[in-house]
């Protein structure tokens, strides 16, 4: 049984997203700043670059917040979901540096 | 030639390679990092193939991000020591934890490997994961790197003064080691050894890459002014600490075949 149809959500795949979502609000951030360096003003409508700064600085900084408190939300449920035993399957747990699967997949014994 | 921050004020002589520090592009070059990792690592597992099937990888992409984005800001603040001391005697420290800026690369390397692991124990996943990620961390950080070096001053990756014909300026008017560029040059090396079409056991391609980097780390920090805790820099320490685990992982690991062996 694959591990999400174990846990039945797909809080992994969440995580990640979010994750990815956090770094692209942090480079578009980012260019907001290199926008401002190069002498765009926010909010100024006389240039193109303006208005443009604007809509960039409040979808970096939302994309930020959201997807920042989503992934501390979403690890905490997927823990607590853990603790009550509705997610991963326990069944086979091994060590910090437990050994691989060497087993030959057409022989598993 | 026009260097980048050349004509902003800043005081370059002709034995200095003028860079300046241009912190802004910091986050667009770390977001462009990721992105070039991700890249990497979707074309080769596109190529190569997965030891684990999707959901599992899902699971194990989402240990490293937690556990690299946990590691490499507990290091990254404890990194600068002296701030956290302050922040501790003010009472500051919840308001430190959470200010911007501060992570380490090394934190989020080891972060993630404990993440990985940590994830890996508990939905019983017994493959070695980490071998698609070797040559994509490579080129991540590579990138990233680029991004400290354009920083410059603001960055706290910048080297030791130094009078070499390759020093640079990183708006300080003081030539420094360009420690960025050693390490991408170093990182260029790494990758090639890690793509090479060795016959290598599981996972030993992101234990090559991982031990190679922490100790590249260990000896580059010595050309880095931070602040030391006994005699070497936490992020040293830090390293110390991932090549003690990778000893004992390996050794663990030939115990375990010499037992399968005998048996």
């Amino acid at each position: 049984m694959s591990e999400e149809q174990r846990s039945g959500f797909p809080f992994a795949r969440i995580v990640v997203i979010l994750a990815c979502t956090f770094g692209v609000g942090l480079g578009l951030c980012g260019l907001n700043g290199v926008l401002s360096a190069s002498g765009a003003a926010m909010g100024d409508s006389n240039s193109v670059m303006g208005p443009l700064m604007g809509v960039v600085a409040v979808v970096s900084l939302l994309a930020m917040v959201l997807s920042g408190l989503g992934l501390i939300l979403t690890v905490i449920a997927w823990v607590v979901s853990e603790a009550f035993g509705l997610g991963w399957g326990r069944s086979d747990p091994q060590t910090l540096f437990g050994k691989k699967d060497d087993r030959d997949p057409k022989n598993p014994e | 030639m026009t260097f980048i921050g050349a004509g902003r004020g800043n005081r370059y002589t002709s034995e200095m390679i003028p860079i300046g520090s241009h912190p802004v592009w910091h986050p667009v070059l770390e977001t462009l990092a990721y992105a070039s990792g991700y890249a990497v690592f979707r074309h080769l597992r596109g190529r190569q193939g997965d030891v684990v099937d999707e959901p599992q990888r899902w699971t194990v992409l989402a240990g490293a991000a937690v556990g690299a984005l946990v590691g490499s800001r507990l290091l990254g603040i404890a990194e600068q020591w002296p701030t956290v001391e302050a922040a501790w005697h003010a009472g500051r420290l919840l308001a430190l934890l959470f200010s911007p800026g501060g992570k380490t690369i090394v934190g989020g390397l080891l972060g993630g490997w404990l993440g990985v692991e940590l994830v890996k124990r508990l939905s019983g996943i017994r493959r070695r994961t980490g071998d698609l990620f070797a040559l994509p961390l490579c080129v991540g950080i590579a990138v990233g790197r680029v991004g400290c070096l354009i920083a410059g001053m603001a960055d706290d990756t910048y080297g030791k003064p130094t009078s070499l014909p390759w020093a640079v300026d990183l708006g300080d008017g003081i030539g420094r080691h360009p420690v960025q560029i050693y390490e991408i040059l170093f990182l260029v090396l790494l990758g090639i050894v890690v793509s090479l079409n060795w016959r290598l056991p599981e996972g030993a391609r992101f234990r090559i890459f991982l031990g190679g980097y922490l100790a590249w780390r260990f000896a580059i920090d010595f050309v880095k002014p931070q602040p030391l805790v006994a005699g070497m820099n936490v992020i040293q320490w830090a390293c110390v600490g991932g090549i003690v685990l990778l000893v004992l992982d390996g050794m663990a690991g030939g115990i375990r075949g010499h037992e399968r062996r005998a048996a």
